[in-house]
């Protein structure tokens, strides 16, 4: 019988990834002879939100992908947030939502804590929750500086003018942060200041 | 019995093939062999079929090779009893069917002798044939026989079963031992009588009887010589049973029955019924237990293009029990289009007919999960023999014959772009019940109701040539006679959508009457209609002749109709939106006639009726029309805050009431979706599945 050597297989993992890393990001990145497309930024409208405020903040971008962070800051007794972001289609690309560094989570379980988003039923609108679950088992968070509840993914598709309306994210209505109660037959609500930007692609 | 000499008998064990294990032995058979004493190995195979099979015993085989035989045969052990095999070596090398073909012509067939192409004896099989030209049939089986794989054509009898004759009682030896027909291509055979393509008398006493008809394909058979009205060309199944200790069922699963016809007599004074199948209960006395039931989830049978000059161009199922007897016929998940019948049931026709049986009978015909579509009911409304029921003619009839006896059930199934030339474009219901059949002053209670569920009727037309045809979804009529008597027609969960007639009701058209018996007592008719949606038909919406009265009682409740061209309900029926649950909304449907998510006939049915066969979340209230109360019911929108959407704030909500049971601080009923008491991870996975969805 033919035994296959494991060693070859692991040497070309090894061989594949090096291979990846080595790829020149879409869209741009260092080598400009490389790039093709357009090279994104994500531009808050409040670069430093005040106490009470929840703000679109930018995070890193690589090419056209720009990543763009929900944050709360100054909110005591945060439980949850529901709320919409707004984009143009034609001008940008939602790819994703990353929870894994939400504030939300600290001390607390997988199981004590619920992120969705949907990007499918309405074209332009991200239907975003995080939350968390049973105030019985989970307290509400109180929230100091500028911390990430969420970070969404966009890829600009196009070249984007800065504070071009395409390039507009905004928070939509209906929108809510949830304070742990119960004032049925919704939770509890916290008022605060919400804050998007734009995204501009070169 | 004779003894053979020793010397013959070792020399037939040395020619034959021999089974070690000495259970068994094959004979062979080929066109090149030659009908000596020692023929039948596979190097000197005999020359004719029966030469080899009157050398076997009990369990063993004979393989005949390629060509073409003239021979009739019995397959019977030469030994007398138990049972062989008979099969192909095409067949039995690699499933080839028709590489052998038994040719009756010259030797069996009408002209010379008149007799079947084969005899299948108890306990014997018969696999892998062409069979052609038999004067009595091609295949005659005698008892629990397997007649799998062959290709019976052309094959005709002056009497019943053209291509199969079965005959099942006193030939049964074993009542754990079943009849099989399986996997055959039966095709322009001809009958007299009943049974063009296959006639099976499952009659049962002392012995059970149990047959299979499975996975055949039987076609452009056709029944009748004009000197009677037959039943059933495709197929004929009678069961019957002599005592109440007897036993007979027959599965009829997987067949396609395509082109056949069933005549009725010349004159037209008696008619023919099913052109596909005809199958019967109580053939002779019926005081047992007998089971028909023709298809079966996912194992239905396709019946298209089938005649009926009379009823049933498709099927016509019939219920006959004896009282005390224990009756059941079924369709099952059967596709049922094209057909044809003269008068009345183009799809199908079903007929419960129950004199003076007690309350120890059961007996109960249902029709559920098929599909009736592109079928035709022939027959002007003005002649007394049409019936109608483009799709469905259902009647039963109670003579004396005590409520829960007698069942039909016509449930959860579709009806789309049949037509009658009479009454009930989709289908056509009745229901009869007489206290005092002869007339004679001699009455007992009786009782037919018909329960027509779940069902879809859509396109269908009700349009006459000659005459107006009415009740384009359905035509319903009830007769009671006596004041014993109680005729009731309980529809509820329907979709009746887009249908066409001539006059009267476009979506149902009811009628009734109330009659004395000789006593002078008038009977009582219910006809009611519940939790669904009559929509966008021709004419009046629900409507008809019926006049209810003292003795006629019509009951409309939580329905929705709307945009009827004449109306939603004809005005004597008293109906209204905004009374007894009624409303009139479009109910959305999408082209299969589904409620939408946000269908207005969402929980909108009678709030008595428990909601738990619908999926969750289903608003602890069923829906309306043909889907709801089922589990292909639309689920209830999980709006928990109620505005509109199913987002983050209704998750938020559940979230902060997590765990919280009835009487908590923070329970809450609308979060609550599968209303079972607590708040939990059911009710957060409910609203996940929908989350981002709008009702509007």
């Amino acid at each position: 019988m033919l035994r296959r050597n494991p060693r070859l297989r692991s040497a070309a993992i090894v061989a594949m990834g090096l291979a990846f890393l080595a790829l020149p990001a879409c869209g741009g990145g260092s080598d400009d002879t490389q790039s093709s497309g357009p090279v994104a930024k994500f531009t808050a409208d409040t670069p430093t939100p005040p106490a009470g405020t929840i703000a679109l903040l930018p995070g890193g971008s690589t090419g056209a992908s720009v990543n763009v962070r929900v944050t709360v800051t100054g909110v005591d007794g945060f439980f949850g947030a529901a709320f919409r972001v707004t984009y143009d289609t034609s001008a940008l690309l939602f790819r994703g939502m990353d929870d894994s560094g939400s504030f939300l989570r600290t001390g607390v379980t997988n199981a004590d804590v619920i992120f969705l988003s949907d990007h499918v039923s309405t074209a332009g609108v991200v239907v975003i929750t995080a939350t968390r679950k049973d105030p019985a088992v989970v307290p509400p968070v109180d929230v100091v500086g500028p911390s990430d509840l969420v970070v969404l993914n966009f890829t600009a598709r196009k070249q984007i003018a800065a504070a071009a309306p395409e390039g507009r994210l905004d928070f939509a209505d209906p929108k809510q942060v949830c304070d742990g109660t119960l004032a049925a037959p919704a939770c509890g609500a916290i008022t605060v200041t919400w804050s998007g930007g734009g995204v501009s692609a070169h | 019995m004779m003894r053979k000499p020793l010397a013959a008998a070792v020399a037939a064990l040395l020619v034959a093939s021999f089974d070690p294990a000495g259970a068994a032995t094959t004979y062979f058979v080929a066109t090149t062999g030659t009908d000596v004493g020692s023929c039948g190995t596979s190097a000197s195979p005999c020359r004719t079929i029966q030469v080899a099979i009157d050398k076997t015993a009990a369990g063993d085989s004979v393989l005949v090779r390629a060509g073409t035989y003239h021979e009739c045969i019995v397959v019977v052990p030469g030994s007398g009893a138990g049972g062989i095999d008979v099969q192909t070596e095409p067949f039995s090398n690699n499933g080839t069917v028709g590489g052998v073909l038994l040719d009756a012509a010259g030797v069996c067939d009408a002209a010379t002798g008149a007799g079947p192409v084969v005899i299948v004896y108890d306990s014997s099989s018969f696999k892998g044939f062409a069979i052609k030209n038999g004067g009595d049939s091609g295949v005659w089986g005698l008892g629990a026989v397997t007649i799998a794989s062959n290709q019976i054509t052309d094959n005709e009898t002056a009497s019943v079963g053209g291509g199969i004759y079965l005959a099942m009682g006193g030939n049964v030896s074993d009542s754990a031992k079943k009849a099989q027909i399986t996997s055959n291509t039966i095709r322009d055979n001809v009958s007299g009588l009943d049974g063009a393509g296959i006639f099976v008398d499952a009659a049962a006493s002392g012995v059970e009887s149990h047959v299979e008809i499975t996975g055949n394909t039987l076609s452009t058979n056709a029944a009748g010589d004009g000197s009677v009205g037959v039943f059933g060309a495709g197929l004929t199944v009678f069961t019957d049973t002599a005592s109440a200790d007897d036993v007979s069922t027959v599965v009829i699963t997987k067949n396609v029955l395509d082109g056949n016809t069933a005549a009725a007599d010349a004159t037209g004074a008696s008619l023919a019924y099913g052109g596909g199948i005809f199958a019967a209960t109580g053939g002779a006395t019926g005081a047992g237990t007998e089971t028909i039931t023709i298809g079966g989830t996912g194992v239905g049978n396709t019946l298209r293009n089938n005649v009926a000059e009379g009823y049933g161009g498709g099927i016509s199922a019939n219920l006959q029990p004896a009282s005390g007897g224990t009756h059941a016929i079924e369709l099952i998940d059967n596709g049922l289009s094209a057909n044809t019948a003269s008068f009345g049931g183009g799809g199908a026709h079903l007929f419960a007919t129950a004199l003076d049986l007690d309350v120890a009978t059961s007996a109960t015909i249902e029709a559920r999960a098929n599909a009736f579509s592109g079928n035709h009911a022939q027959g002007a409304a003005d002649d007394p023999a049409a019936t109608g029921g483009g799709g469905l003619y259902a009647e039963s009839y109670a003579y004396r014959t005590p409520a829960g006896v007698v069942v039909m059930d016509v449930s959860g199934n579709t009806f789309e772009g049949n037509d009658a030339e009479s009454f009930g474009g989709g289908a056509s219901l009745l229901a009869l019940a007489n206290d005092d059949p002869f007339a004679d002053g001699a009455t007992l209670p009786a009782d037919a109701t018909i329960r027509f569920a779940n069902n879809l009727l859509a396109s269908n037309k009700a349009l006459g040539t000659t005459v107006p045809a009415s009740g384009g979804g359905a035509h319903v009529l009830a007769i009671a006679v006596g004041d014993q008597a109680a005729a009731t027609i309980d529809q509820s969960f329907l979709t009746v959508i887009a249908n066409q007639t001539d006059a009267g009701a476009g979506g149902l058209d009811w009628d009734a009457t109330s009659a004395p018996d000789s006593l002078g007592g008038a009977g009582h008719v219910s006809i009611a209609l519940s939790n669904s949606i009559v929509q966008g038909n021709e004419g009046f919406g629900v409507g008809g002749a019926i006049q209810p009265s003292g003795t006629v009682q019509t009951s409309i409740r939580y329905t929705d109709a709307f945009g009827n061209v004449a109306g939603d309900y004809e005005g004597q029926l008293g109906a209204a939106p905004g009374s007894n649950g009624n409303i009139s909304i479009d109910a959305e449907l999408d082209a299969l006639h589904v409620p939408p998510l946000c269908s207005p006939t969402i929980d909108m049915g009678d709030p008595a009726i428990d909601p738990a066969n619908e999926p969750l979340p289903n608003g602890d209230r069923v829906n309306l029309g043909h889907l709801a109360n089922s589990v292909g019911a639309t689920r209830t929108f999980p709006d928990v805050t109620g505005d509109g959407l199913v987002d983050g704030i209704d998750v938020m909500a559940i979230a902060v009431a997590f765990a919280q049971s009835t009487g908590d601080p923070r329970y809450f009923a609308a979060g609550d979706r599968d209303f079972n008491g607590q708040i939990d991870g059911a009710d957060l996975a409910f609203v996940t599945a929908f989350y981002a969805l709008s009702c509007p």
